[in-house]
């Protein structure tokens, strides 16, 4: 048996039952994983019920590209600027449906970074929307009766010219 | 759908208009909005974003073009106005447009006893104070006058043997309140006089030691990059001093001038402005007034865009 933990393989299953392997070093940033391996339950293939093959694969690719370790301070510095562009770009999704999916994701494999990068990708697709628009990126159903809904929206009158 | 705790962690990074307008989505956004723990939480994450940029945040600050009003301090995007006429003080969120008149004082002000006030919030108390300092005549000192926001009531500090020349609102800083007042033994010299705000005492803080320290005239008490500056507003050439350590004499630095000039310039170049719709206040008369993101000088109210209510208790509200 190899003896050297850093290349040791994690497998993750996702809900549709691709199985993806991954180094153990870079699935840690999921603090829910990193519970899993701590409680000695990664033994066979980690599943998760919540997370399509297409979105997990995009998460895959986040954590290993925030896994990457610079060499050295100068090398941290071009390392500092290039995540920034990967981040950049990894949020903007052909699908707005896949962003929800990462947020979803994030959320139950609790990765503080991914989080905050696609919670702030998808505030800043509301900004400026009328309410109704909100509502339909969020699918949402209005549960407000005509009056309350006046009434709310007299409390903030000046939010909505 | 997302779950509510997603949601949370996405409205939080909007702003306070966006915020607002999302209170009519549905009856759970409404009241999450809402809740007191999520207006701190916001608060949070935007004092969080500004400390990345502390520049920008020293720019951000505001002024009131009024002859009968003044702004008294801001804290938390609340701002503290007072009339110079009938000494009325509201404390409004220009950004809610909340805003709430405070009681008056035990002992009132008047046109031969004007105040000095200092607003800001105490986190250990988790209250924000206003504190109203009414000059006894030149040689006697002056009366202080707290007034705690979650209580709503004032109360009688009592007597300080320090006065001011002019009213001049407390700079706020670390959570203390700070002003250049006078000793009553010795009325020629300027002291700066610090409030603590949540153990509520006074004390001096150190001037420079220094042979080109002079503020005998025209100094004034500002911040600038997160320290507390005296700087000179009139005269040239253009002086600020900078203490780098808080409350450590030694630590005063005079700016080299023309660094301290650019820094100036800087602060006057405006690359914040308050949102167009914001800039509102509504006093008790009804009358509309903008406050502008004009604020040029060190010793100008920081502001920030906040969803804190001036009615700190819920069931005060009207």
């Amino acid at each position: 048996m190899s003896s050297s933990s850093s290349s040791k393989m994690i497998e993750l299953r996702s809900s549709d039952g691709e199985t993806f392997h991954v180094e153990e070093t870079v699935v840690l940033q999921s603090e829910t994983i990193k519970q899993m391996i701590d409680d000695d339950c990664a033994n066979a293939a980690i599943p998760l019920p919540n997370v399509t093959s297409m979105t997990l694969a995009k998460v895959i690719e986040y954590i290993k590209k925030h896994a990457e370790k610079p060499k050295d301070d100068d090398d941290k510095k071009v390392a500092e600027e290039d995540l920034k562009k990967f981040d950049a770009e990894f949020v903007k999704v052909d699908q707005e449906s896949m962003l929800f999916d990462l947020v979803r994701a994030a959320n139950y494999l609790n990765i503080k970074s991914l989080l905050d990068l696609t919670c702030q990708a998808v505030a800043d697709s509301i900004k400026d929307l009328s309410v109704e628009e909100v509502r339909k990126k969020f699918n949402i159903q209005n549960d407000f009766t005509p009056e309350e809904e006046a009434k709310v929206r007299k409390e903030n009158a000046w939010a909505f010219d | 759908m997302l779950a509510l705790d997603v949601v949370e962690d996405i409205l939080l990074t909007l702003d306070v208009e966006d915020l607002l307008r999302c209170t009519s989505v549905c009856k759970s956004w409404y009241s999450l909005i809402s809740k007191p723990y999520f207006v701190k939480l916001h608060l949070k994450f935007i004092r969080n974003k500004e400390d990345k940029n502390n520049k920008q945040l020293g720019n951000r600050r505001i002024y009131l073009a009024s002859n009968i009003h003044n702004i008294e301090g801001s804290s938390n995007g609340l701002v503290c106005i007072s009339s110079i006429e009938n000494y009325q003080i509201c404390l409004t969120n220009p950004s809610t447009r909340e805003f709430r008149i405070l009681q008056d004082p035990i002992i009132l002000p008047n046109s031969n006893n004007a105040p000095c006030y200092g607003f800001g919030y105490d986190s250990f108390a988790d209250d924000y104070k206003l504190v109203m300092a009414i000059n006894q005549g030149r040689y006697d000192g002056t009366l202080v006058q707290i007034l705690s926001l979650k209580s709503n009531v004032w109360k009688l500090f009592g007597h300080v043997n320090y006065g001011f020349h002019d009213s001049k609102p407390g700079i706020l800083f670390n959570g203390a309140l700070y002003w250049f007042w006078y000793n009553a033994n010795d009325i020629y010299r300027k002291y700066i006089m610090c409030f603590d705000l949540a153990k509520e005492e006074f004390r001096e803080i150190p001037q420079p030691e220094d042979p080109r320290y002079d503020v005998r005239y025209s100094g004034k008490l500002g911040i600038f990059e997160d320290h507390l500056c005296i700087f000179h507003a009139r005269g040239r050439p253009y002086e600020m001093w900078v203490m780098k350590n808080y409350n450590v004499k030694q630590s005063w630095e005079l700016l080299p001038t023309d660094w301290a000039m650019k820094e100036r310039l800087q602060c006057m170049k405006k690359d914040w402005r308050l949102p167009p719709k914001m800039p509102c206040y509504f006093c008790s008369d009804k009358t509309l007034m903008y406050l502008s993101s004009w604020g040029k000088y060190m010793s100008d109210p920081i502001f920030v865009q906040t969803l804190v209510s001036p009615y700190v208790n819920d069931n005060e509200r009207p």
